[in-house]
């Protein structure tokens, strides 16, 4: 039997799986926690849990930031702010002493076994992409190929398909929201 | 240090007020840079001894907020920032005077009066460039 607990992390009794925490956090913090994370894995182990906790602590001065009109803004900058980490987090390594390895999670790497490296989307993101190019591929196709009078059974086809990937993607991609 | 655009605006802001606390996003809304140009700069600062950082207390006001780090501009990062700041304004000082001295110098060869540079010999003969 598995049960959630709100706001722990721990066994329940006569459960053999670990429950994670689930909190109510807004979903645009959530977003912006991740893309810290993240930038705490491209760290050296000496410097990540301290620039971690640095990071995480600014998230909730930003989201409450009363220099700044509108949630939705606060929201965005909060994101923006937690990417920008991501983004500086591989210098930050660099400058560290860490060398850029195909271990150290870069968007590229050298490795033929692992040319993306240590990359891994939140799940729906491929669907979601995939639905995007299918999506594009059936407006080209209906220009290249504009239908005759009847209904055109390509086209259709693969809206159907595009519409699934899009509805498959957006539901694991929820899903992953609400348990991280 | 190599002062670049985006350092000296950082070092400007810290030497708006020495002793002030900053936060890396006060910080970043002062200097209007983003956090992934920001941090790696701190950082590098921070290696050089010119910028030292703390953590916060823990206030009880703080309803459950995590402390946050602050920066600031160590004895020596002031002394470095301002001759710094200095050095960069006298060049932009330079660079602006030879740019003038440049312009001047391009309108009158093309008001066909020869090449008037002040402080160099006239060119006796052929281009002036």
């Amino acid at each position: 039997m598995t049960r959630r607990v709100r706001g722990s992390t721990r066994r329940v009794r006569g459960s053999t799986r670990r429950v994670r925490a689930v909190t109510r956090r807004p979903p645009a913090q959530r977003i912006a926690e991740y893309w810290v994370r993240r930038a705490g894995r491209r760290l050296p182990g000496e410097i990540r849990e301290e620039r971690y906790r640095e990071w995480a602590a600014e998230l909730p001065a930003i989201l409450s930031d009363p220099g700044v009109r509108g949630a939705g803004r606060r929201r965005a900058r909060a994101i923006r702010y937690a990417f920008g980490v991501y983004r500086g987090a591989g210098r930050l390594a660099r400058g560290a002493g860490r060398p850029r390895t195909a271990a150290s999670g870069g968007w590229a790497s050298r490795s033929r076994t692992r040319p993306l490296g240590r990359l891994r989307l939140p799940p729906g993101v491929v669907p979601g992409l995939a639905a995007v190019f299918l999506w594009v591929s059936d407006i080209v196709l209906i220009r290249v190929v504009p239908p005759n009078g009847g209904p055109d059974y390509p086209a259709v086809a693969v809206s159907i398909v595009a519409a699934a990937l899009g509805l498959v993607g957006l539901v694991r991609f929820v899903r992953w929201l609400s348990r991280v | 240090m190599k002062l670049t655009g985006p350092l000296e605006r950082v070092l400007r802001v810290f030497l708006a007020d020495v002793s002030a606390r900053q936060y890396g996003y006060d910080l970043m809304q002062a200097a209007g840079l983003s956090s992934g140009t920001l941090y790696p700069m701190l950082a590098r600062l921070e290696d050089e001894g010119l910028v030292s950082s703390e953590w916060e207390p823990q206030r009880d006001d703080a309803a459950g907020r995590p402390p946050r780090k602050y920066y600031q501009l160590t004895g020596e990062g002031a002394h470095v920032a301002r001759l710094q700041l200095a050095q960069a304004a006298d060049a932009r000082r330079r660079a602006g005077r030879n740019t003038e001295r440049g312009a001047a110098r391009r309108t009158e060869r093309r008001a066909g009066r020869g090449a008037a540079w002040p402080g160099r010999p006239q060119p006796t003969g052929g281009s002036t460039r």
